[in-house]
């Protein structure tokens, strides 16, 4: 490293280590966007210390949840990795976690689909894992087309393979465009009555008519196939079979006849557990160790995590709302508190809001509390859905009082969650 | 009364189905016998419909759908011209004018729109003669101009609205209302709903609860206030 860079790094790191010590913002982050400020070529130095190399992780749902997969895999196998936990995708993440983990031997790394172009050029990654392209936050990326076509570009970069779910249309044309080998997982069946709102791949990727689908697990998700000129879902080449799929807290699947129990819920976790065999494959590690190191594992951010009573479900965008709310209806509860906040992170729009089938919770909401920013147009969707609000209550901390007693259901959104874990966190810490 | 929404599937980015819960339910909540039909491509129009909805979708879909629009668009007239309320939002909107770029539209409503430099993107509010106050999400890269025969639906309070430099937002003529405020712009604002429902039954509307949705509005006008640009 040249010496501008070992300059970078430090001054990022004593900043970001300040950032950490005065409760502002991830510290790995800050360091590394000030260190990349400092010194642009420092990633790609940084990179070439990573003697195994890459694998990065795409896609609008589930890339936190893939690469601590992923991840847990090769910390079984004793691998020194260096993975960007805190969800932190943009190039200051990246720097930060390379600059934090100088020994690492290999990088999991999720990326920012908008930020891909100044990221994994650099890294040319071995591996590269798509996971679905859903709708999500649309003032920021406008249309999922574009996301699709930030993938493509990101894939000229990839020296080995794609891996890619083959339930998602929009990405299985795009993995055939891009002309790399291509690795597919998919599910061989799932709940039959998913939502089919905000379908954004509906339509076939080689001639444009629509697709048929013989089911649809959520969104434009399923096994689909076009009559118009023959095209269809490719065959997975490694399949996950939901052994038991329900409910927010527990999920077992069987992938290449080996079972697998997760302690977190929804379909977004099977298919992580098919992306991370068919990576693991990639990278040498049978299908044998990998479920031998997955089992048991616990759910990451908001994603069917417990804290105190509430179970917490993150609920980004329409897709990831659908399936939110089919585990709170899977499992039944009864007091429900949903949370909307409309700040950058969450997105400013919360149109989607009506593509969620919040219908779906009629015959099991009995109490029911809305939070957040935008606790009053939570209200209405739920007023136009048939479900009585009990209480409106933007203040979250109050919010999560009135519901706490009893076993309840948490739905929001991503900084209403962070703010909704802080504060559970604490009260349950302080009463142990 | 019959609702009818044009390619549900195709134009409706973003929860723009949110308009026909609301319109469907406030219906119903008076005692009103509502059906709703969802045209997909293939369909015809039933020749009945007293509103017919169309929302916006990707650059993609609309490409997609934009031929079969085209053919129907004579239809859409005649039900406009019988008597039908038409009602679109954001894409909905720009196809109902002459054209967009050299790209075609529906010419029911006499405006065209070229592209932008930038997005207009954010919370906006207007002030219109059918219904006072609007609250909404403008999110569009078109810039779109009225013509003689197009009256704007209203002017801009707070945003950009249908260019960015004459005020102007949305447009009316006749039947036919089209807005860039996008998505759920209704279940927001309870009074544009029931003006476009009392127009579409041709019968006035008795008053309803509507503490929620004005909480809605009156959050909605506050983020618009608080917009920058
Ligand atoms: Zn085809």
């Amino acid at each position: 490293m040249s010496l501008r860079q070992i300059v970078a790094a430090r001054t990022g790191r004593l900043v970001g280590a300040a950032s950490r010590l005065t409760g502002f913002g991830a510290g790995e982050a800050v360091t590394g966007k000030l260190a990349h400020a400092i010194d642009p070529t420092l990633l790609s130095a940084l990179a070439s210390r990573v003697p195994e190399g890459f694998v990065v992780v795409m896609g609008t749902n589930g890339k936190t949840s893939t690469a601590a997969m992923l991840t847990r895999v090769l910390n079984a196998q004793r691998r020194n990795v260096v993975t960007n936990a805190t969800g932190a995708n943009l190039v200051g993440g990246v720097v930060g976690a390379l600059i934090k983990h100088p020994h690492a031997e290999i990088g999991i790394l999720e990326v920012d689909e908008a930020a891909a172009r100044s990221i994994v050029p650099t890294l040319e990654p071995r591996v590269m894992i798509w996971t679905n392209v859903l709708r999500d936050q649309l003032d920021r990326y406008f249309e999922t087309d574009i996301v699709i076509r930030h993938l493509e570009n990101a894939a000229v970069s990839v020296r080995g393979s794609l891996v890619v779910n083959a339930d998602d249309p929009g990405l299985v044309g795009a993995a055939e465009r891009s002309g790399k080998p291509v690795v597919y997982y998919g599910l061989t069946h799932a709940r039959d009555e998913g939502s089919a709102l905000a379908a954004d791949s509906a339509n076939c990727p080689r001639c444009g008519a629509p697709l048929r689908y013989d089911a649809r697990y959520l969104g434009h998700l399923g096994r689909y196939a076009c009559d118009g000129c023959g095209w269809k879902r490719p065959e997975p080449d490694v399949a996950v079979e939901p052994v038991e799929l329900r409910g927010a807290q527990r999920i077992t699947v069987r992938v290449c006849e080996v079972d697998v129990t997760l302690q977190t819920g929804g379909l977004g976790a099977a298919y992580n557990v098919g992306a991370t065999v068919a990576a693991a494959r990639q990278l040498g590690i049978d299908e044998h160790a990998t479920a031998k190191a997955l089992e048991g594992m616990t759910a990451v951010f908001g994603r069917g995590e417990t804290i105190g009573n509430g179970v917490l479900l993150l609920m980004k965008n329409p897709a990831g709302g659908n399936e939110g709310v089919m585990q709170v209806l899977e499992d039944g509860y009864s007091r429900i508190l949903v949370a909307i906040n409309d700040r950058h992170a969450d997105g400013l729009d919360v149109s989607w809001l009506w593509d969620v089938e919040f219908e779906r919770l009629k015959t099991t909401a009995r109490y029911v509390v809305v939070s957040g920013d935008r606790a009053q147009d939570m209200a209405v969707r739920l007023k136009y859905a048939g479900i009585a609000v009990d209480v409106i209550e933007p203040d979250i901390k109050r919010a999560l009082d009135l519901v706490r007693a009893e076993p309840f259901a948490f739905l929001a959104t991503y900084t209403a969650m962070l703010d909704a874990r802080a504060s559970l966190k604490g009260k349950s810490e302080r009463l142990a | 009364m019959k609702i009818v929404h044009l390619y549900p599937d195709l134009l409706g980015t973003y929860g723009d189905r949110g308009n026909v819960i609301c319109l469907a339910e406030r219906a119903r909540w008076r005692g009103i016998d509502v059906t709703v039909d969802a045209v997909e491509r293939g369909d015809t129009l039933p020749n009945d419909a007293d509103l017919i909805f169309m929302g916006g979708g990707q650059d993609r879909a609309q490409e997609l759908i934009a031929p079969e629009l085209l053919a129907m668009a004579p239809r859409i007239g005649e039900a406009a011209a019988r008597g039908a309320i038409v009602f679109a939002v954001c894409g909905g909107y720009q196809l109902l004018g002459s054209r967009y770029d050299e790209v075609p539209g529906l010419g029911l409503l006499d405006l065209y729109t070229e592209a932008g430099d930038d997005r207009i993107l954010g919370n906006a509010s207007i002030d219109t003669a059918v219904a006072g106050t609007i609250v909404g999400f403008e999110n569009h890269g078109g810039r779109t101009y009225l013509g003689p025969g197009a009256k704007p639906l209203g002017r801009i309070t707070a945003g950009r609205g249908n260019n960015g430099t004459d005020g102007t937002e949305g447009a009316i003529q006749g039947n036919i209302i089209g807005t860039y405020l996008h998505g759920p712009v209704l279940p927001r604002n309870p009074a544009f709903a029931d003006a476009l429902l009392a127009l579409a039954i041709r019968e006035e509307l008795r008053p309803i609860d509507d503490v929620l949705e004005m909480a809605a509005h009156e959050r909605g006008l506050e983020l618009a206030r608080k917009r920058r640009h």
